[in-house]
């Protein structure tokens, strides 16, 4: 059916255009009215309801009447920005000290910038470990840094964050270049991951430098998804081979909890770490008769063990699902062969069913980063919340539009980078090749 | 076989799911909360012994855990430098500044409406000072103890001024924005079941239906609709193109929260607000506090700030309320009295105190302060 006759490598840019876009948006009566449906759409939501006002003005080059009366009008001349540009540190860090020290409230904006140089560095020596990591998508996300940072205006801000981003050049090139490289390459592609399992407590470690209570904006957002990404998927895999296994205790416990937590939502689950845990331990800190004195459950913690708890359900799900697509025959062989139960599950069984699950394990990841929004409930103030407390600041009313956008685009960078992340690894493993 | 493996499965289950029934029932008992009104060992006495107070909490960890709002403008909010600002946070600076002579001992925990009672009822928060209005209900059934009345609110209409609506009843069959799911909704109906209400999620996309002319009037709490009428953006027309009503169809008084059977604790917080109070029917300021300090013109002043006055040797007035004699003075040198605070925070949004019921007793409104002696 497909006409192949194609020369390619002669045929101008322009005709190749028309070309793909007869074949792969007009090729028949139902995908061109689809096609033409669409872009009708996307004109009515960017450049708004009147093309003839418009291409009015476009002519006589009438600004800015040419930017129609969408999203793109919106954007470039209805908005006052200012309310993101006043705020823009309470959208990142929130109350986090300081914007303004004094000497008995230091700031500690400091241990930001260390986590942000260490993460740079990491992920530049990754990426040159790691060469099938797809560079264009890193350079292009960490470019984007600058707009940003200049956005933020301050020449020292600036100056941090172009530091990042040289941290991350210099890292690649050291690692990627460094004499000899090519011989020590899984060695060193060992020590990164440990480096990166340091990182992570170092960055625990500096945060804890500061009161949870001041965490606030994208900083809790992160720290919330990552904390709980990283807890909770090996507590659902241990769920979903606890559900697996024949010992009916087991069994039933992992399978009482997962249909018990998935049959609530997360928000009674968020609204009872808020309201029983101080009930079950007023008024002399005691669960079942134990004293848990020195256990300091802030709200932080409180919502990140409830989100894990929460999430660890849906993964244990998705991992049983790939359970199951594992052929029974390998197990059995590996049995033959007088391999123990764990290093079947270690070495056969989980690798392969993991990998199959990769799309839906990063969907739930990316599902629990935009359910952290969720947290305002506790009274904590994450990103999304942040957005809605600057508009009720005096001369920023009825300015929401601005401030969700804003915080729309922040959500849109990290879950797309998520999914690219994860289609990348899928490309890596070979997931749906075989 | 299998079958006694899975029943002794189930049994274990259940003995570990009765053991925390068990433990969970057991512990909410003990803390006997709101509904059950026990007096506790601090509940009966309220000077003196101070024993299991939250007073004793406050102190012993140095700062104060206070409840706010975080988005209502002029009474708690977070500004650009992240700190929070309005009426409602002054009085929590005002009772740390009582408690420790420091206004910034103070830790605010933003509560939402859902969760702000929650929060005093399980001590979460010291107290709650979050535009929160007293009922019999959150009084007696909630378990709560209402602190004096720091601001009466109250429901209002706000018009276009160019439709011509005069009063409240003019809009008996008009279309009316509201906020869904308060309080306001409810009284909108009881006062004027004849009109349509049109109900949003927040007051940005209420506003915008509001430009667009697609109701007549906007119901609020009146604190709030002046707050709006203030910012009204220029190309709708500005402030001047609205009109709130003066007829005022529900009651708000509004005030600081403490919990229940803690008199030590709810009379400190009572008597805070409440000096501030005294302090501006007596005329004292943060600018002549420590000139009257030091030299009080008459008994009353001397009473307040907690110092000597007449012959030699005359005792100070000591309010006994488990903190320092002279609190007084710390609070108004490092908040204000209640004129300042409320100058500084809700007149700029456009409610001028004189002529409301939140003008002084003296002026014709109803802030009044008991005796301080």
């Amino acid at each position: 059916m497909a006409v192949q006759t194609r020369p390619i490598s002669t045929s101008p840019v322009t005709t190749r255009a028309v070309r793909w876009t007869r074949e792969n948006l007009f090729s028949s009566i139902p995908n061109s009215a689809v096609t033409v449906a669409a872009l009708a759409l996307l004109y009515l939501v960017l450049f708004g309801s009147d093309p003839v006002g418009q291409a009015g003005a476009l002519a006589t080059f009438d600004w800015p009447d040419l930017l129609g009366g969408g999203l793109i009008k919106f954007v470039f001349d209805g908005a006052d920005w200012s309310v993101v540009h006043a705020n823009r540190r309470l959208y990142f860090l929130f109350r986090f000290p300081t914007a303004t020290p004094t000497a008995a409230n230091p700031d500690e904006t400091w241990r930001i910038w260390v986590i942000l140089y260490m993460l740079s560095g990491l992920a530049g020596a990754s990426a040159g470990l790691w060469t099938r990591i797809d560079l264009k998508v890193a350079v292009v996300f960490l470019l984007l840094m600058v707009p940003v940072s200049l956005f933020i205006g301050a020449g020292a801000v600036l100056l941090l964050t172009g530091g990042a981003v040289a941290m991350f050049a210099a890292s690649y090139v050291a690692a990627h270049f460094a004499p000899g490289i090519k011989t020590y390459l899984a060695v060193a592609k060992n020590v990164a991951i440990g480096a990166w399992i340091v990182a992570f407590f170092v960055a625990w470690t500096l945060l804890n430098g500061v009161d949870s209570r001041l965490w606030g904006g994208l900083l809790l957002t992160l720290f919330l998804t990552v904390v709980g990404i990283i807890a909770s998927f090996p507590l659902g895999v241990l769920l979903a081979l606890g559900r697996a296994s024949t010992f009916p205790v087991i069994k039933g416990f992992c399978t009482a909890y997962i249909e018990l937590i998935r049959a609530v939502p997360l928000i009674t689950i968020l609204f009872m770490a808020l309201v029983f845990v101080p009930l079950m331990l007023e008024p002399d800190r005691r669960i079942v008769g134990l004293p848990i004195t020195g256990v300091d459950f802030d709200l932080v913690a409180r919502a990140t063990i409830a989100i894990t708890l929460f999430s660890a359900a849906y993964i244990a799900e998705n991992v049983r699902g790939g359970l199951q697509s594992v052929p029974r025959g390998q197990m059995e062989a590996a049995e033959a062969l007088g391999l123990s139960t764990s290093r079947i599950l270690a070495f056969i069984v989980l690798p392969q069913a993991i990998r199959a699950v990769i799309p839906s394990l990063v969907g739930q990841f990316i599902s629990l980063f935009k359910d952290t929004s969720l947290v305002f409930i506790m009274g904590l103030t994450d990103l999304l919340e942040v957005a809605g407390i600057v508009t009720s600041q005096p001369g920023f009313f009825g300015r929401q539009a601005e401030s969700l956008l804003f915080v729309a685009l922040i959500y849109w960078i990290i879950a797309f980078s998520m999914s690219r992340a994860s289609q990348r690894l899928e490309r890596t493993l070979g997931v749906g090749d075989r | 076989m299998r079958t006694k493996k899975l029943l002794i499965g189930v049994a274990i289950i259940a003995a570990v799911l009765a053991i925390g029934a068990i433990a969970c029932s057991s512990d909410d008992d003990d803390d006997g909360n709101g509904d059950t009104p026990i007096a506790t060992d601090a509940g009966d006495n309220g000077n003196g012994d101070a024993s299991g107070s939250v007073l004793d909490e406050v102190i012993a960890r140095g700062t104060l855990v206070c409840g706010v709002n975080n988005s209502v403008p002029g009474f708690g909010f977070v500004d650009a430098d992240g700190n929070f600002s309005g009426f409602d946070v002054d009085f929590c600076h005002a009772i740390a500044a009582a408690v420790f002579g420091d206004p910034d001992a103070v830790e605010f925990s933003p509560q939402t409406a859902e969760t702000r009672l929650p929060a005093v009822q399980t001590g979460q928060v010291d107290v709650l000072i979050r535009n929160t209005t007293w009922t019999l209900t959150r009084d007696v059934a909630t378990g709560l103890t209402f602190a004096t009345t720091t601001y009466y609110d109250g429901q209002g209409l706000m018009v276009r001024s160019t439709d011509g609506f005069t009063s409240v009843d003019s809009l008996a069959d008009a279309t009316i924005c509201v906020l869904s799911g308060t309080t306001t909704e409810l009284n909108l109906a009881d006062r004027l079941p004849g009109s349509t209400a049109l109900g949003f999620e927040d007051n940005d996309t209420l506003q915008t239906a509001f430009i667009e002319e697609r109701c007549d009037g906007w119901t609020s709490d009146k604190s709030q609709l002046a707050g709006r009428r203030s910012e009204f953006p220029a190309e709708a027309g500005g402030p001047d193109s609205l009109v709130i009503l003066e007829e005022t169809f529900s009651k708000e008084p509004l005030g600081p929260v403490t919990i229940d059977n803690d008199a030590t604790w709810s009379q400190v917080v009572d008597f805070v607000a409440i000096g501030m109070i005294v302090a501006d029917e007596l005329g004292v300021t943060s600018a002549n506090v420590a000139d009257m300090a030091a030299n009080p013109p008459n008994v009353r002043v001397a009473r307040l700030l907690g110092v000597a006055f007449g012959e030699e040797g005359a005792a100070a007035f000591d309010a006994e309320l488990g903190i320092s004699a002279q609190f007084m003075q710390d609070v108004i040198s490092m908040v204000g009295n209640y004129d300042e605070v409320y100058e500084a925070n809700v007149a700029p949004i456009g409610i001028p105190r004189e002529g409301t019921l939140n003008a002084s007793w003296l002026d014709g409104g109803i802030i009044y302060s008991p005796p301080w002696k």
